[in-house]
């Protein structure tokens, strides 16, 4: 019986509800617009009286509105929380670097000389600038596809012809001698349980916290710097060799650039030599 | 530390001085710039780029006691130009505002943790729902707490029209986190978790 006594309750209810509905619908119109332009004076006790009242009443029958002033309850308190965030210390590293250590360019010890020498400087400091930057990856990932794409899928792009030579290079399984058939087929075999290990390793790469990345970045950019210095210089002196028209000391000059960055691929890549340097 | 003597210190090139004001003022303007943006690592991006016009800017600021005003409006030029220049060149990515960084002010039970680590991704996701000047505004008065007639300085609105439109912001975004959250009922972080 109290089941059946709840249910009519409930009912009742229901019927209340919907016949203010209807006649407010038939008259004035929802009240919730009005009770959602009060609700901010009301969380922020701005409104007394018999407003005050209202809106309360109004909440006591209506959901969404109920619902709202709940959110908007634990909005107020949460927002000025959320003036700071920490950036972590690498952050403030980056910034000193940004600005004391590389962009103080007024500074007449320290200023830019200008020419191709000056250009050369700018473009490497610009370079150690951008190899920092977090985005720094997916931007290159990026750029790498575009130009991928630019390369092989454009119309009259000088690859065009290349990924369909691909696929039927891989689709003339049985144009491949018997030899090499059983070769394929174990390399097969191979690339499939290389690559389960390869997602697992990524998967454990990913996982790595950012500052470990980080830290490998300014290892690696550490190694680098003698070899990029190096580079610089002879990039300069090619230029200058160039435009004086000595070509020949220039080809010596392009020879030492090819060492330079070679030198310094091997330093970004070789982690063995950390901490030695 | 005294702000005034602080910032004469940075505008005479004193590094000590401004690697105190960098850390005074990073959390900030990383949530400026989160707030804006509403991507993790395009925010830490850009709020290096404020601290470096910050820094070549020094010698504009000639009133040490308007220098947090100076250095919100200068984050804001910032992030707004940045939004420009994403307008013409868009993300790499597409803007979930997910799992942010540490944020601040810590607590010592978890799971009150979750619910606000929570409900602060919930906010920054729907906070890009929003229109640009309420988002602005919540940014600028809600989380920044900055004084009403600034922003009225800042965003060229009168007054009036600034605080009325800051109580319509906060209603629209309480109203997006509703529908993001599971509709009117609310959903774990939202409504019923109160």
């Amino acid at each position: 019986m109290t089941g059946t006594g709840g249910g009519n309750r409930n009912d009742d209810r229901e019927r209340n509800e919907s016949f203010v509905r209807d006649v407010l619908n038939r008259t004035s119109g929802s009240a919730c617009d009005r009770a959602c332009e009060q609700l901010s004076d009301l969380m922020d006790g701005n409104l007394e009286g018999m407003d005050r009242q209202l809106v309360q009443a109004h909440l006591e029958h209506c959901d969404p509105c109920r619902t709202l002033a709940v959110t908007l309850g634990w909005l107020e308190p949460l927002l000025p929380q959320m003036a700071e965030i920490d950036p972590g210390p690498a952050f403030t590293a980056r910034v000193l670097e940004r600005t004391t250590g590389r962009t103080r360019l007024e500074d007449p010890a320290t200023a830019v000389p200008g020419g191709a020498a000056g250009l050369m400087d700018r473009v490497g400091r610009w370079w150690d600038r951008q190899i920092l930057r977090p985005g720094f990856a997916a931007q290159v990932a990026y750029a790498a596809t575009v130009i991928l794409v630019l390369l092989t899928a454009v119309p009259g792009a000088p690859f065009k012809d290349a990924p369909g030579k691909a696929l039927q290079f891989v689709q003339a399984g049985p144009a491949v001698p018997a030899v090499i058939r059983p070769a394929l087929d174990q390399a097969s075999d191979w690339a499939e349980g290389q690559t389960s290990g390869v997602v697992t390793a990524a998967r454990t790469g990913v996982n790595r916290r950012w500052q470990d990345t980080e830290s490998s970045l300014d290892q690696r950019g550490g190694r680098t710097a003698p070899g990029r210095q190096e580079l610089k210089v002879h990039v300069k002196q090619m230029i200058s060799q160039v435009g004086d028209g000595k070509l020949g000391e220039a080809s010596y000059e392009f020879l030492a650039v090819l060492q330079a960055g070679s030198r310094i691929w091997n330093d970004w890549w070789n982690d063995n030599d950390d901490g030695q340097e | 530390m005294d702000q005034s003597e602080l910032l004469k210190r940075c505008q005479n090139g004193d590094e000590l001085a401004w690697e105190v004001l960098v850390r005074q003022h990073q959390g900030r303007i990383c949530s400026i710039a989160y707030g804006y943006v509403g991507e993790q690592d395009e925010a830490m991006d850009l709020a290096q780029d404020i601290f470096v016009r910050v820094f070549k800017s020094l010698h504009t600021c000639t009133d040490p006691e308007k220098f947090q005003s100076w250095l919100t409006r200068i984050s804001r030029n910032a992030c707004i130009d940045h939004l420009r220049r994403r307008k013409v060149r868009p993300p790499l990515r597409d803007i979930p505002a997910e799992d942010m960084v540490a944020l601040a002010s810590g607590g010592p039970n978890p799971e009150d943790e979750w619910i606000k680590s929570s409900r602060q991704k919930l906010v920054h996701r729907a906070l890009h729902r929003l229109s640009e000047i309420n988002r602005e505004i919540i940014v600028l008065k809600d989380i920044q707490g900055l004084p009403l007639e600034d922003i009225s300085g800042m965003l060229d609105l009168p007054l009036g029209t600034v605080k009325s439109r800051s109580s319509r912001a906060r209603i629209e975004l309480a109203r997006a986190i509703t529908e993001m959250d599971g509709g009117p009922h609310g959903g774990p972080i939202g409504a019923e978790a109160v």
